[in-house]
């Protein structure tokens, strides 16, 4: 993908497109906009001293803006940087990875408007240790995990790390994944003495974009299979509609590993899917989709309006909802995404912390579904739920009217665990303290 | 793409058989219109009926369509069929809803499924996957709908947009079926396969497709009826080889199905029906393939055609001298003499004298022209049990 002409189109257009192609051409193009005098980011300034910052790494929550509804707005910009290892995790190569990560914490502010930042490591980063990862910290390899997706066709990550940086600047996000390849010598005006090159190299990167406007924004930059006007201008989502409703989601501490060596972490599982937003758009009604995607009561009772500006910090999936997803398969026909996946709440709590967003790599609609929770089995307990395959004995097929799965495929599941702060530099897998 | 104008509505490409329409005439005293809604452009190609009865209807065509020829993957057969962009219609509860054919669509691409060793059509909605390409680029994936059709009975299909003329690959992916599995088809089925076939889309196969479309004589439009299926099924196939040619899904006649039948087949309204469906029952005793326990075995049907009637959720109800007795949710299950049926194992089938079969949901698959007014509101359908 190359840059569209920064006269030609929107700035805004022109900021995303850059993130995904990145490069420091992009980069520079997309600094230029920025900062027209000097060409550098002016972005709040990081701290001096490391220890000030969170203990837990995906600590952000407190950082980011409320919605009106009091719904927390995740950063705009995002990129997933693959890692693999090419030196022998020793204590050189420790320092040195931690230095490259303090240099980004001193260089720019813990936030959405500076830059925001988690580093995981997969199984098989912790598979050249001899001894195992502890008991507290459960860490499969990823595998399928519905009889939709099969071994032939979904990739595995199973490189070494990835870091996940965020920010509400695409220009930050850019600079920094330079910063940590070696190839920057400043960042937000600091000199950057330390970088990951000798260390790590670059394995591959996603990226993408989260917010209102957006998704309708970049779907007028690719092909996305459907007219782009189907997107409701105000979707945060491609799919049309609101979510990450502050009481459908798990707090930072309750995905928090909270003993042995690990505790303070948490585990991560990043999903990437493709989008068949044609037959969404353009086959089914919006009674259809608001039922596929919320519940069949939400369609009868127009709950959600065009994109879910009805719902407020709630996405009004009930436990009576929830729990009528076998009876509603039945006498209803459908069954609804967000009714499935609820029934895996334990003790009507989310389990998992959603962190996704939408993305345009390859040219194609997607979303890089990244989840935290504390334990993997529980993202699997929730994606089974999601997936509904015992609710299919009846009218509901695999993918016939069962939620939204007739529009979605998936293309690569990723585990990883995210350490505390003090261990996300080339951990041990059962670190002494 | 070069449409053509459909000119005449009274000339016919080749007469094609209607099924029963001539004895369904009288049967049934209602023959109020439909309010399902019609949809809008359908181009100037081929007419629907604007003014269909709540039953199954004969359409006004049978498409017209290319089989780029049957291939085996895994323990599947899987073989294409491509036609012309045409309506449909969605189903969801009880609601149905027409699905327009769009400006960039170029055709409608069908894929039926069946096992080859006993040539049974394999309906279930397990959620079949299809990539298409084009010299290697990808052009679109997704996934198809479960289908219904007259003359291509149980498949799974869609409109798809194409980009331009051209050869295109098309890929296949068959998951496990986890319907429940009786007869010889218990534990087969249980991997994956993915089915490749190549077609070239260029005015040749426009062509093709085009004369190939059967007009049915305007008076019999939106009669009670069904056409015959055909249009290359059980016959030729334009591909070479394979398992082919793609048998149609047509399930024993009422008769013929395993256990003793309920109901009077000499009565008028045997069997009974549903909002046009048919729908057998009966009771298989002692040990059978389906165990043990007297099991209740239920048979929904379209009319004329006897296609099966998938994603549909059915409850038998018991009951001796009106009280209640029993009531189970009935499991879809293939098998491999009976074609799809739903059936439950009910050891009180001993001691009731009546089983109603409530219709929950009525069959959630898309239909076709002249399916997509009936086996919608569908009334219980009551027995008695007199063995």
């Amino acid at each position: 993908m190359s840059l569209p002409d920064p006269d030609a189109v929107p700035r805004r257009q022109f900021l995303r497109a850059a993130v995904a192609t990145g490069g420091a051409a992009a980069l520079s193009a997309c600094l230029g906009l920025d900062d027209e005098t000097t060409g550098e980011l002016s972005r709040p300034a990081g701290v001096d001293d490391p220890a000030s910052l969170p203990a837990r790494q995906h600590a952000w929550d407190d950082t980011l803006a409320t919605d009106d509804d009091g719904n927390l707005v995740p950063p705009k910009h995002h990129v997933l940087l693959e890692l693999s290892l090419t030196a022998e995790p020793d204590e050189t190569a420790r320092e040195q990875v931690e230095s490259a990560l303090q240099e980004l914490e001193s260089a720019l502010e813990w936030s959405p408007d500076g830059l925001l930042f988690t580093m995981g490591y997969t199984p098989a980063y912790f598979g050249r240790f001899e001894e195992p990862l502890p008991e507290s910290v459960d860490l499969p390899e990823p595998t399928t995990l519905t009889e939709l997706e099969s071994e032939s066709e979904v990739g595995f990550d199973d490189y070494d790390a990835l870091v996940h940086l965020a920010s509400d600047h695409a220009s930050v996000v850019l600079a920094a994944e330079q910063a940590l390849l070696g190839k920057r010598e400043e960042l937000n005006g600091d000199p950057l003495g330390q970088s990951f090159d000798g260390v790590f190299e670059r394995h591959g990167r996603r990226t993408g974009f989260v917010g209102p406007g957006l998704p309708r924004e970049k779907s007028e930059e690719i092909d996305i299979g459907t007219d782009p006007e189907h997107i409701p201008e105000e979707s945060p989502f491609f799919m049309g509609f609101r979510s990450g409703f502050a009481r459908s989601q798990a707090g930072e501490d309750r995905v928090t590993i909270e003993e042995g060596p690990f505790a303070g972490g948490t585990t991560e599982h990043v999903e990437s899917l493709g989008l068949q937003l044609r037959t969404w758009f353009e086959q089914d009604s919006q009674h259809q989709r608001v039922s596929k995607m919320f519940s069949p009561e939400h369609a009868q009772e127009e709950r959600v309006g065009e994109f879910g500006e009805q719902l407020g910090a709630d996405s009004g999936i009930t436990e009576e909802i929830a729990a009528r997803a076998p009876e509603d398969s039945r006498t209803e026909g459908v069954v609804g995404h967000a009714q499935k996946a609820a029934r895996a709440r334990e003790d009507g709590q989310p389990q998992l912390l959603r962190r996704d967003f939408n993305t345009i790599d390859d040219d194609e609609p997607g979303v890089h579904f990244l989840s935290l929770q504390e334990n993997i089995s529980q993202f699997v307990t929730t994606r089974r739920a999601m997936a509904g395959e015992d609710l299919t004995d009846g009218a509901v097929g695999r993918r016939l009217n069962n939620g939204i799965l007739q529009y979605i495929r998936v293309e690569r599941r990723g585990n990883y665990l995210v350490p505390p702060r003090e261990q996300r530099a080339l951990p041990n897998s059962n670190p002494s303290n | 793409m070069n449409r053509r104008r459909f000119l005449q509505t009274t000339a016919v490409a080749g007469s094609i058989g209607t099924a029963g329409c001539l004895e369904s005439l009288g049967l049934g005293d209602d023959d109020s219109s439909s309010d399902v809604p019609r949809p809008g452009g359908y181009g100037d190609d081929a007419p629907l009926v604007q003014d269909p009865p709540q039953a199954a209807y004969i359409p006004t065509h049978r498409e017209g369509m290319v089989m780029p020829g049957a291939v085996r993957a895994g323990e599947y057969a899987v073989g294409p069929m491509v036609s012309q962009h045409h309506p449909f219609w969605l189903v969801t509860g009880e609601t149905v809803e027409p699905v327009e054919v769009q400006p960039e669509d170029s055709v409608h691409l069908m894929i039926t499924v069946w096992d080859p060793e006993t040539r049974t059509v394999l309906p279930s909605d397990e959620g079949l996957s299809i990539e298409i390409y084009r010299d290697g680029d990808p052009i679109e994936e997704l996934s198809p709908w479960s289908m219904l059709s007259q003359s291509m009975g149980v498949h799974f299909g869609d409109n798809v947009p194409l980009d331009g003329d051209g050869t295109y690959e098309i890929q296949v992916t068959v998951p496990p079926i986890g319907t429940d599995k009786t007869g010889s088809f218990e534990g087969r089925f249980e991997e994956s396969a993915t089915a490749t076939f190549e077609f070239t889309f260029d005015q040749a196969f426009r062509d093709t497709v085009f004369d190939r479309i059967a007009m049915v004589d305007e008076e019999n439009w939106g009669v009670r009826g069904a056409i015959e299926p055909g249009g290359g099924m059980d016959g030729e196939m334009d591909g070479a080889g394979g398992p082919g040619p793609i048998p149609f899904s047509e399930l024993p006649p009422s008769e013929a199905l395993p256990g003793a039948l309920l109901g009077d087949p000499s009565a008028d309204d045997f069997p009974k029906s549903s909002d046009d469906a048919a729908v057998p029952a009966t009771i298989v005793d002692g040990e059978s393939r389906f165990g043990s326990d007297p099991y209740l075995l239920v048979s929904p049907r379209t009319p004329y055609n006897r296609n099966p009637l998938p994603a549909t959720a059915l409850t038998a109800v018991l009951e001796e001298n009106g009280d209640f007795v029993a009531e189970t949710p009935l499991e879809a299950t293939l098998d491999d003499e009976t074609g799809l049926h739903y059936g439950a194992a009910m050891p009180e089938l001993a001691s009731a004298d009546t089983v109603t079969i409530v219709v929950d949901a009525p069959p959630q698959t898309a239909r076709h022209q002249g399916y997509e007014t009936a086996f919608i509101d569908m009334d219980d359908i009551e027995y008695e049990i007199d063995l």
